[in-house]
């Protein structure tokens, strides 16, 4: 039985100061519903997380006191993605008919206050100031650009497209367009890396209705369907954030496993993807995510960016609504966004950042701490 | 000067920025480190690094807490 995805749900990212975290997700789950045709009533399941925001099952406070099962998850950054993957495998597997995934946050300013006791190492490393995500983004696309021949250009040719993408999306949280010199001079944050080439923590909640293949246009005339949803962990060797160490042999990242696994899964290669949404928490990030994905080879981004292939209107277009980059990142809810922005890219709904051509098959990919990557496959 | 957990004896007006890299030890594993240099001027990928202990803060007992560093090598000439 495959999966379709019949409901979509967004409360916009970015600073929402009246309303809790909780509050931000039940919108999200309401205007899914409502997109669906449905209520909360006919949910069977939800599958539901948020970092910071407390339990996502207490989400039935304000939706509905039905007794569905609800299950909280906490992955990290894939915690949207593992939320999908466990709700692809409740309806696969012929338990439900149809339910729920919800993600939702709200941090507060600045970078995260990671918790060395939390990722399994010694209270030293967060104290001598080690613990702090930025500087492991600064030297991995450091490393990358060194043996690669990325320059500094196209770093900030990655910041310009998500703020171009999300001045056309009336949901993103930095709708202004920034130019080359803005981006070029604004204040360094982790060498090379500055100010507006690093996403921020945000507020926000996104939600989808999923259900049987064969239940799709009972909820909405444009089901996009769920080909795969694979969620992988690091091998040891890959180089992740938050490692005091790193061994001689270098292993594939998870991106890489988890990529691999859902083309195979889903029968398809990257040269089938029409629009793509790849984990830009920085602008490092999406350069090497192409290729950790499959896309291209290790160096030919510099080209693919001066070339403009990941733009709206190139061969393959990059995180259409600006990305993590534009919308800021409520950890619980980033990588639903991206499914999110894809269904509403096979429907054909995205307005003035639609893709052209009528793409068929789209695909998301978020990575975490301490090495997690999820990737789905979606299709019309 | 980094959020918590960071926690040292400095102020925000005592704060040295530092550098943080991976330094590759003869054996092929490679160490993440504190580097004494924070400049990108002052670093690049590949020269010569040597470790030194600094000092962290006090604890309650009035103990010195110590960690390590890299600094750069003068390369002879």
């Amino acid at each position: 039985m495959e999966v379709a995805i019949v409901g979509l749900g967004l409360h916009p990212f970015g600073r929402t100061a009246t309303m809790s975290g909780l509050e931000q997700g039940a919108a999200a789950v309401r205007s899914a519903l409502a997109d669906a045709g449905t209520d909360f009533k006919a949910m069977q399941f939800a599958f539901g997380g948020s970092q910071d925001s407390g339990n996502a099952d207490s989400l039935v406070n304000l939706l509905g006191l039905t007794g569905l099962q609800f299950t909280n998850v906490a992955n990290g950054c894939a915690t949207g993605g593992s939320s999908l993957n466990a709700a692809y495998s409740a309806i696969k597997s012929g338990q439900y008919d149809v339910g729920l995934v919800v993600g939702f946050d709200k941090h507060d300013r600045g970078a995260f206050n990671a918790k060395p006791a939390e990722w399994g190492l010694d209270d030293w490393y967060g104290e001598t100031g080690l613990m702090l995500t930025t500087q492991y983004f600064g030297m991995k696309i450091q490393r990358y650009m060194h043996d690669y021949g990325i320059s500094r250009d196209t770093l900030i040719r990655v910041a310009e497209k998500a703020f171009r993408n999300g001045a056309l999306t009336p949901t993103a949280w930095r709708q202004t367009a920034l130019s080359w010199e803005e981006i070029e001079n604004a204040p360094m944050v982790s060498e090379p890396l500055n100010k507006y080439m690093f996403c921020s923590p945000a507020e926000g909640g996104c939600a989808l209705v999923v259900c049987r293949a064969d239940m799709a246009h009972q909820f909405h005339p444009r089901p996009i369907y769920l080909k795969t949803a694979v969620v992988r962990s690091r091998n040891y060797g890959s180089f992740e954030v938050f490692s005091p160490s790193q061994p001689p042999e270098v292993a594939a990242s998870p991106t890489v496993t988890a990529s691999r696994a859902a083309f195979e899964l889903a029968g398809l290669g990257p040269e089938d993807i029409d629009v793509a949404q790849l984990q830009d928490t920085e602008v490092g990030a999406e350069i090497m995510h192409m290729a950790e994905n499959g896309f291209c080879a290790d160096g030919e981004q510099e080209q693919w960016l001066a070339d403009g292939v990941t733009e709206i209107n190139g061969r393959l277009p990059v995180n259409t609504d600006g990305g993590c980059l534009a919308n800021g990142e409520p950890v619980g809810a980033s990588g639903l966004r991206q499914v999110h922005e894809i269904c509403v890219q096979l429907r054909g709904e995205g307005g003035a950042r639609q893709v052209a051509g009528e793409p068929k098959v789209g695909y998301t990919h978020v990575y975490g701490a301490p090495g997690i990557s999820g990737v789905n496959i979606l299709a019309r | 000067m980094p959020k918590t957990p960071y926690h040292t004896d400095e102020t925000p007006e005592t704060f040295r920025p530092y550098g943080v890299g991976y330094i590759e030890l003869p054996c092929g594993l490679k160490v993440e480190s504190r580097l004494r240099e924070n400049t990108p001027e002052s670093l690049r990928i590949g020269m010569t690094m040597a470790m030194e202990i600094i000092s962290v803060r006090k604890d309650e007992e009035g103990t010195d807490l110590v960690t390590f560093q890299f600094c750069a090598v003068e390369e002879a000439g």
